[in-house]
Formats: structure tokens, C-alpha cells, sequence
């Protein structure tokens, strides 16, 4: 087929893009299994006209594309849940009140309600943040 | 039971013990690959569908990845079809029948 190599490429190309979306533990045996199918849809003697072939092995190219973004266990990417949107508030937040109980601390350093107010806010960083840890390293987090 | 499930399950018992190549899947299948690989995957994990590369080629071609359905995949494939068709059997004639009879009888399951 005229130009066969220039769209083996796009197609490896596509799937390349595909297996980036996917896990590493299963991306290079995907694209080994992807790839190898693109020059027998490029040869299939099932269909006659070779520019059927060429679109078909590009939709199938595609198709892995989109196979690998659509949601569930095979995408790499973290779902966003509660649980990410309250730990990023806390991450926020809480510094920001921090900062706010030191510029207090600093422009009237008698008050002793700033210090206690900037040593309970670090308390509270310091256990959401023991929490955090603890739980992404036991794989529980679900981002 | 999804639609591209029962065809993919259909397409796999038409020759149980043959290797079909996700190509082929699609084909028999008429599915497009981003349907049929997740698919695939899912049914691998469950331990369903075996998969396994062929032996490499002389011709330099690179060897493929073939799926064949194991032995508790073909019979939950085999049970799942046919609960499919009792469903389907029995979908007409509910219809089919006045809302009066189809209400269930005192004291049974319904």
C-alpha cells in the first residue's frame, strides 16, 4: 500500500498516546498488543478497498485513544472526590490562618491569644497532615 | 448485561477453545477497540478471559496478544446468555399480559 509506513507511524503514534494514559505497570505490554495489530488491519484481506483499511486501522488507532481516557480502573489519572476538596481547603486555609495569627503576634507581641491561636493552628496542620501521609501511604487516599 | 458484553461473550462461545485477537474481537464483535479493550481488561481481572502473546513470527511481524475465555469465563458466559434469554422470553409476554394479572398474588415472592 502506497504511503503504508506514514500511517503505520500516525498510528503508532496514536497508540503511544493512548498507553501514556494508561498505568505504567500495564503500558509498554498494551502498546507491544496495540501496535502489533495496526499492520494486520492495514493487510486485512477482508477489505477490498485499501483506503477502508487505512481508516479503519486509524479508527482503531483512535479508538484506543479513547479507550484508555474513558473512566475507571485503567486510567492513571486520581478521581477528584470530597475527600480531595477537604484536604485542599485544609491546605489552604489553615496556613492562611497562620500567617494571619503570626502578623497578629507581630504587631502586638503582649497578646498571648495570637500565640495560642498560631500554636493550635499548627497543631491542626501537623494532624492533617500525620493523617494525609498515613493514608496515601497505605493506599487508602482516594484522590 | 451490557449490549457490547453480550456480543463480545457471543463472539468468544461461537468457538470457545479457538484464540481470538482483539481484532478479531472487534470484528465479530462489532465493536470499536476503546469499547473493547476496557472491556477486556475488566474481564481478565476477573479471571474470566485468559490472554497470552503467540510465538514470534518469522516474517518479522510482531507477535500479537490473543484472548481466549477460561473455563469458569465459559460457563459463567454460558449461564449468562442464557439468563438473557429466559429475561427476553419473559419480557413479551409481561407486557403482553393485563396489568390486573401481572400484579403478584398475595403471599408469593412476586
Amino acid at each position: 500500500m502506497r504511503g503504508e509506513g506514514r500511517l503505520l507511524r500516525i498510528g503508532e503514534f496514536l497508540v503511544s498516546l493512548a498507553c501514556r494514559r494508561l498505568p505504567r505497570r500495564v503500558r509498554d505490554e498494551r502498546h507491544q498488543e496495540w501496535a502489533a495489530e495496526l499492520p494486520v488491519i492495514l493487510h486485512d484481506p477482508e477489505i477490498r478497498l485499501s483506503a477502508r483499511r487505512a481508516a479503519r486501522m486509524l479508527a482503531y488507532a483512535l479508538g484506543t485513544v479513547r479507550g484508555a481516557a474513558s473512566p475507571g480502573r485503567h486510567r492513571g489519572r486520581r478521581r477528584i472526590t470530597g475527600r480531595t476538596v477537604l484536604f485542599g481547603a485544609i491546605f489552604i486555609f489553615v496556613p492562611a490562618g497562620l500567617g494571619v495569627d503570626v502578623w497578629n503576634a507581630v504587631r502586638a507581641p503582649e497578646d498571648w491569644i495570637s500565640y495560642f491561636c498560631a500554636g493550635l493552628t499548627l497543631l491542626g496542620l501537623a494532624t492533617n497532615l500525620g493523617l494525609y501521609l498515613r493514608r496515601s501511604r497505605s493506599g487508602k487516599a482516594k484522590l | 448485561m451490557t449490549a457490547p458484553l453480550e456480543r463480545v461473550l457471543r463472539a468468544f462461545l461461537a468457538d470457545p477453545s479457538a484464540r481470538r485477537y482483539g481484532y478479531d474481537l472487534m470484528k465479530a464483535a462489532s465493536l470499536k477497540s476503546g469499547t473493547l479493550y476496557p472491556m477486556l481488561g475488566r474481564l481478565e481481572e476477573e479471571k474470566l478471559v485468559s490472554s497470552a502473546w503467540e510465538t514470534p513470527r518469522q516474517d518479522g511481524q510482531r507477535p500479537r496478544r490473543y484472548y481466549q475465555l477460561t473455563d469458569e469465563g465459559i460457563a459463567a458466559a454460558r449461564l449468562e446468555l442464557a439468563q438473557l434469554a429466559a429475561t427476553r422470553q419473559r419480557a413479551p409476554a409481561r407486557t403482553a399480559a393485563p396489568s390486573r394479572t401481572a400484579r403478584p398474588a398475595p403471599g408469593s415472592l412476586g
